[in-house]
């Protein structure tokens, strides 16, 4: 679209990626976000509604940084711009060491994708079955079909739905359905997985059994992954890092906390003494309006 | 006592009970058939009876024979034939070339914005209006037939295409936009899919319009064509001829509406599941 502007603005992000990336080693570094700034228009007023103001962090190879904040914060918004469906007005986006907008094309190692999207609502289209909404984006990319069909088969049974391959979406319960949107998103071999609420739509049994679930999957290939909730148990409990958010709009980041609990987390890790600290204290960090 | 099971007979397992009652598929065929034989019986009797003036209203056995004369007759496959043409080139030209501009008009605004004023505005007009014109630059003939016709057809596809396109869910255009999907793929992975219940109305809507064009453009711009017969029997207040020439135009119309059906099931297996 805006072809002609986007590698001028890309090389100056790239030369000041690079710069930092020198000074803070950043090789282990999968993403890092600096004074990330993130607006949108608002036709009908003519103005500009800014959602994110500055958002710094970063999330080393392999970590699951999870992003919570009091609703409106633009947690979703700041996830959607590391997935380039949004752009940004300051501060830089890294991945791997360059601008986020540069990579709309680039592929990852081992044939996958440099990241890939796991939405809120599953999204997934009602007039594909299982096997045919996982082997979309693979599609999409010219993947032989009997190829992307033997991926996607791998997929489907990783996250526990073999024998549903045929099966219409209208057909699946809402577990079952982000699932598949879970599927979809890793048949592409991301190297980076974007969670955006997920789980939110599922009762709570679902959404602690896929929890559990999805740190195991996500382990399996030590993949790097951006999860956005607004449970905060879940946010500890899956986490290696806990990003919280001021209240929006013109949020910032507000708390980084480490979390130190033992891998992999189980049942009993709801009920660790630190857990339960962690939880407490995320909680109070949010509901405390101080700006 | 506490540990004996008590069977207590429940009267709905019972053999009658064992499956729900079966839908009644035949009652809605036998209803809809049965009002139109009472309608034919009650016309054969008022025309017999001389109630009404069988040289206007003809009566449904004089129409039987005059159907089964013109069926069997040189005429009627020439005349099918011509109007069947008309109406295939006129139901093909609209569906592709209205889809086609409802597209273009989905995807773009800008497109939008630049056809708005002349799609609504011709579709506005009388179209009729334009019958001599079309006259002057085609002829009498099939081709103002067609051109005609499709002017009167192609504007459902147009409005609908776009409309379902523009009524894709936006999260399915971002899911585009995250697969990296080009604007071509865009379309046809997730924008002409998603329209497709729409477009499927938009088609139903078209084979009405076309039959409508192609018999008017045949009433005043042909010298074939079944159109052009009821036109021309009804000129010589012929009766029964015309209603013949009439009953063969909609029992064509019903067998294309029923083909269509097929293929829309075809689009809509998803659903039925």
């Amino acid at each position: 679209m805006s072809s002609g502007a986007t590698p001028k603005a890309g090389a100056g992000q790239a030369a000041a990626g690079q710069a930092s990336s020198s000074s803070r080693s950043d090789a282990t570094l999968k993403l890092t976000a600096n004074g990330v700034g993130i607006r949108y228009p608002l036709r009908r007023e003519r103005k500009w509604f800014f959602a994110v103001d500055d958002a710094t962090f970063s999330v080393p190879r392999g970590g699951l940084l999870s992003i919570i904040g009091p609703s409106g914060c633009g947690k979703s918004t700041l996830l959607r711009a590391v997935a380039g469906l949004q752009d940004l007005y300051k501060g830089e986006l890294l991945l791997d060491g360059r601008p986020v907008a540069d990579q709309d094309r680039a592929d990852g190692a081992d044939g996958g994708v440099g990241r890939s999207m796991v939405f809120q609502h599953a999204q997934l289209l009602p007039w594909r079955n299982v096997l045919r909404n996982v082997t979309l984006g693979l599609e999409v990319r010219g993947t032989r079909f009997k190829d992307a069909r033997e991926r996607a088969e791998e997929v489907i049974a990783l996250v526990g739905l073999e024998g549903f391959e045929d099966t219409f979406p209208n057909a699946l319960s809402g577990g079952m359905q982000q699932r598949v949107n879970l599927a979809r998103a890793l048949v592409l071999r991301p190297e980076l997985l974007l969670l955006d609420e997920p789980f939110s739509a599922l009762d709570a049994q679902t959404r602690e059994l896929m929890g559990n679930e999805l740190q195991f999957i996500l382990a399996a290939d030590n993949r790097t992954a951006l999860f956005v909730t607004h449970d905060i148990d879940e946010a500890v409990f899956l986490a290696d890092q806990v990003l919280v958010l001021s209240k929006g709009p013109r949020s910032h980041t507000k708390r980084i906390l480490n979390v130190d609990l033992p891998r992999p987390r189980t049942a009993e890790t709801r009920r660790h003494p630190l857990f339960l600290q962690h939880v407490t204290e995320l909680r109070k960090e949010i509901f405390t309006v101080s700006q | 006592m506490l540990d004996e099971t008590i069977s207590v007979p429940d009267p709905l397992v019972g053999e009658k009970w064992d499956r729900p009652p079966p839908e009644r598929l035949w009652l809605a065929p036998v209803l809809g058939l049965a009002t139109v034989v009472v309608l034919l019986v009650l016309w054969q009797w008022f025309a017999t009876a001389g109630y009404v003036d069988q040289a206007f209203t003809s009566r449904p056995s004089s129409i039987a024979v005059a159907l089964w004369k013109y069926v069997a007759s040189e005429e009627f496959l020439s005349d099918g034939a011509y109007t069947g043409e008309t109406f295939i080139l006129t139901f093909g030209i609209s569906v592709v070339l209205g889809t086609a501009i409802g597209a273009v008009m989905g995807l773009w605004k800008y497109a939008r914005y630049a056809l708005d004023y002349l799609v609504t505005g011709s579709y506005a007009a009388p179209r009729i209006a334009f019958i001599p014109i079309i006259i002057l630059w085609f002829g009498i003939g099939m081709e103002s037939g067609v051109v005609f016709a499709v002017l009167i057809a192609i504007y459902p596809m147009i409005m609908n295409t776009m409309s379902g396109i523009r009524a894709v869910d936006s999260g399915y255009v971002d899911l585009g936009t995250s697969l990296k999907m080009t604007p071509l793929q865009r379309l046809r992975y997730i924008l002409l899919p998603g329209a497709v219940p729409s477009i499927l109305t938009g088609v139903r809507l078209t084979v009405g319009l076309a039959l409508i064009g192609v018999i008017v453009a045949e009433f005043l711009a042909s010298t074939q064509g079944v159109g052009y017969r009821i036109f021309q029997t009804a000129g010589d207040y012929e009766a029964a001829p015309t209603f013949a020439a009439v009953i063969v135009i909609t029992l064509g119309a019903v067998i294309f509406t029923e083909l269509i059906k097929i293929v829309e099931r075809r689009f809509d297996r998803w659903r039925l599941q």
